[in-house]
């Protein structure tokens, strides 16, 4: 039991990615019980995008990690390790379903929200589809979306997920238990191959796949000269990547396009869209910054010698690089979705220029709170995060309100202003005395199982 | 006195309530190979990377050429490389693309050197990092080390994951250069066959404080291990100084002795009315004598 406790452990915090994403997942809850509150309960969609959070979280650490570590490479040395680790991805499995099917439950009393909610039970599936079977869960995935599509695209007659009528075909609680089946089954089987196949092969990582298929960064000489070499030593990154980005960006852009195409013919209310904007748009972009400075902070212990540099040199070249490379990006793709569900929505120009003004205040905030901090203290990244992500989420939510809450909005996005200048002196001051001893890049391998 | 490549004066480095290093105070100069030898968790990672400025020392200094180590200037580290214990490659480049980046951050990078020893190890430098093997990637860390012309190498556990004859090879080199061009190397590793066939300084620490540093071949006629043969029956407390170890059984015991001589067996002889019968020992020997 030990051991699949530490396992359990492992999966939910092994990765500082992991545990941003936790803090947002976290974040989320309140407004999870906003959406079930009697007064408020129309609001569905708040319950559901939570939920999609949790899980996202979840997944990431059971999905991901599960995959790197079920691998004979990370696991070689511990005994029975198949049977503990499904046991430990189970447990997380049930963890985030537990309180979803008491939810379904007491939906089921209220048929047209039963089979809403059995659906994001399924994100699970289709991450840890992802993971294992990256080529079949992505040939599904475009197959569905192309077929939800092409029913919006020509009207075709089709079963709206938000107001299942009561009257025609089956009852949407009968639809909600044969899915609750079709989920179960779906993991029994998982767990049945998960321990007879004879071997897991180590996880393709996407740069893999897409070398495979020939989008791959070139494996053919690359010139460095100083500051492309500190540049990719930094972001781990190979200085090539330009087919990959252009490749993300055409994903971003094609998929908000099929997402809006999905929500319009589901004919999803304002306030689902504004939940969407809201998370996906506003919130996680900025957020997740903070996670990507403090890997960068971390392999700075890799330049040390090499660079010459001097420990506050160092915090220079990564606020120079993040805000040449990975701000940019994430302040993009936050104006590709916030823009692409705007417009599909009718939300004010207004309204949409205050939610990107204040993703992008978020961002400020997260790149000096992602290097302030450079102990390796869990305590800490837990606080970071959930300052962090408060400060979003009421910002977000200020600037989509109307413009009664614009003082709140401005107050907000100052205050994030204010405290990213408090916290990139702290991450000077900080620096001075970085240990690199305890503060150095997250490896994965099987020894932090122990 | 020719400036000490490395120096370290009452090191001492507490991590919340542990004491992983206690007061140690070396020097190394330039051409001297030192091994650091320890059991796991007894502090050779933590000294070989404050001595480097990886981290703040809790009290104590560390210099390198002269210069504080946490403070090193562009200069000084220039003349230095380090091969931690996990390595630092980037997955996704191959490791030619690997080798070019570090190359950019020297001004002199010797590459008739680094493509006679890809060779030599076997290394597949076409394909990417990801795909290499434990082995494989250390052996590249390693050239990535040796293509700077380092005048200070050090090398945390370098060794530990490749087979016999790549390990042989790999000493084989850093002694030659060590030797021919008064190169100083500094390196951590369990392998004691590997370090008593490299260094001529030995560093032992047991428990985060220095229980040797000094040259191996003083180390090994130092520390002995003594066959008491008594003429009655042994006292319980044999009193012998600077024991390590001490087992006795009747008229019969055996002792680990550090800084032993012959005249403090004969005065051990004589006191307890025995025959003292001094054996040298090897260095995984000593070394475990020293950890019992």
């Amino acid at each position: 039991m030990k051991a699949v406790a530490r396992l359990v452990w492992t999966y939910l915090t092994a990765l500082p990615i992991l545990r941003w994403v936790g803090a947002v997942a976290l974040a989320s809850l309140p407004f999870a019980v906003i959406g079930m509150w009697p007064r408020t309960r129309g609001f569905i969609a708040l319950p559901m995008l939570a939920f999609a959070i949790h899980s996202l979280s979840m997944t990431i650490a059971a999905g991901y990690l599960f995959r790197v570590l079920s691998s004979p490479r990370s696991h070689r040395f511990l005994p029975h390790f198949r049977g503990r680790s499904l046991a430990a991805f189970l447990a997380i499995v049930a963890v985030v379903s537990a309180p979803w099917l008491v939810i379904v439950a007491w939906a089921a009393l209220r048929p047209p929200y039963a089979v809403t909610l059995v659906g994001p039970l399924f994100i699970i599936i289709v991450m840890v589809g992802f993971t294992f079977f990256p080529v079949g869960a992505a040939v599904t995935l475009v197959s569905l979306l192309a077929v939800g599509w092409l029913v919006t695209r020509f009207g075709l007659p089709h079963p709206t997920l938000v107001e299942v009528p009561s009257d025609a075909g089956p009852s949407a609680l009968a639809i909600a238990v044969f899915l609750l089946c079709v989920w179960a089954a779906i993991w029994i089987a998982f767990s049945i191959w998960y321990l007879r196949v004879r071997r897991i092969e180590p996880i393709q990582t996407p740069a893999m796949i897409l070398d495979k298929i020939g989008i791959g960064p070139a494996a053919g000489s690359v010139v460095f000269d100083r500051g492309r070499a500190l540049e990719a030593s930094l972001s781990a990154a190979h200085p090539q990547g330009a087919r990959q980005r252009a490749l993300f960006i055409a994903m971003l852009v094609v998929g908000t396009k099929l997402a809006v195409g999905a929500m319009s013919g589901l004919h999803l209310p304002l306030y689902t869209a504004r939940v969407f904007l809201f998370f996906p748009g506003l919130v996680i972009p900025g957020t997740l910054l903070a996670a990507v400075a403090t890997t960068h902070a971390r392999r700075t212990r890799s330049v040390w010698l090499k660079s010459g540099l001097s420990r506050r040199g160092l915090l220079a070249a990564i606020e120079k690089q993040i805000w040449r490379r990975a701000a940019p990006g994430a302040i993009a793709v936050s104006v590709v979705l916030s823009t692409g569900l705007a417009l599909a929505y009718d939300v004010a120009i207004p309204a949409l220029a205050r939610g990107l003004a204040s993703a992008a205040a978020t961002a400020l905030l997260a790149v000096y709170l992602g290097v302030a901090f450079v102990r390796d203290s869990r305590l800490i990244e837990l606080c970071v995060a959930a300052v962090l992500v408060a400060s979003a989420c009421v910002g977000a939510w200020s600037a989509l309100s109307g413009p009664e809450h614009i003082g709140l909005w401005l107050a907000t996005i100052l205050s994030q202003a204010a405290a990213a200048l408090a916290f990139r002196a702290i991450a000077i001051a900080q620096w001075r005395t970085i240990d690199w001893l305890v503060f150095k890049p997250v490896r994965i391998w099987s020894q932090s199982l122990r | 006195m020719p400036q000490a490549v490395v120096s370290a004066r009452a090191l001492s480095k507490r991590f919340a309530a542990k004491d992983v290093l206690h007061e140690i105070s070396v020097d190394v100069e330039a051409g001297d190979i030192v091994g650091v030898l320890g059991k796991n968790g007894a502090g050779k990672t933590t000294l070989l990377e404050l001595l480097l400025g990886f981290s703040i020392p809790t009290s104590g200094s560390a210099e390198i050429f002269g210069e504080p180590s946490a403070d090193l200037s562009a200069a000084a580290k220039k003349r230095i490389a380090f091969v931690p214990q996990q390595d630092e490659l980037i997955d996704l480049l191959t490791g030619a693309q690997q080798l070019s980046l570090t190359a950019a951050f020297y001004e002199h990078w010797d590459r008739a050197l680094i493509e006679r020893l890809s060779a030599a190890w076997e290394i597949p430098l076409g394909r990417r990092i990801q795909t290499l093997s434990v082995g494989e990637r250390q052996k590249l860390s390693l050239l990535l080390a040796l293509g700077a012309h380092p005048e200070l190498l050090v090398l945390d556990e370098p060794v530990a994951s490749l087979d016999p004859i790549a390990r042989r090879q790999f000493i084989t080199e850093i002694v030659a250069r060590a030797r021919g061009t008064q190169r100083t190397v500094l390196f951590s590793s369990h392998i004691v066959s590997d370090l008593e066939r490299a260094a001529n300084k030995v560093w032992i620490i047991k428990d985060g404080r220095l229980a040797w540093a000094g040259d191996l071949d003083a180390l090994k006629e130092s520390v002995v291990r003594l066959h008491i043969h008594g003429r009655r029956a042994l006292p319980g407390d044999l009193r012998v100084p600077d024991a390590l170890a001490s087992r006795v059984e009747g008229s019969r015991a055996t002792v680990a002795a550090a800084h032993w001589t012959s005249e403090r067996a004969a005065a051990v002889a004589a006191r307890l009315d025995a025959d003292v019968e001094v054996e040298s020992l090897a260095l995984e020997d000593i070394f475990l004598e020293l950890h019992r």
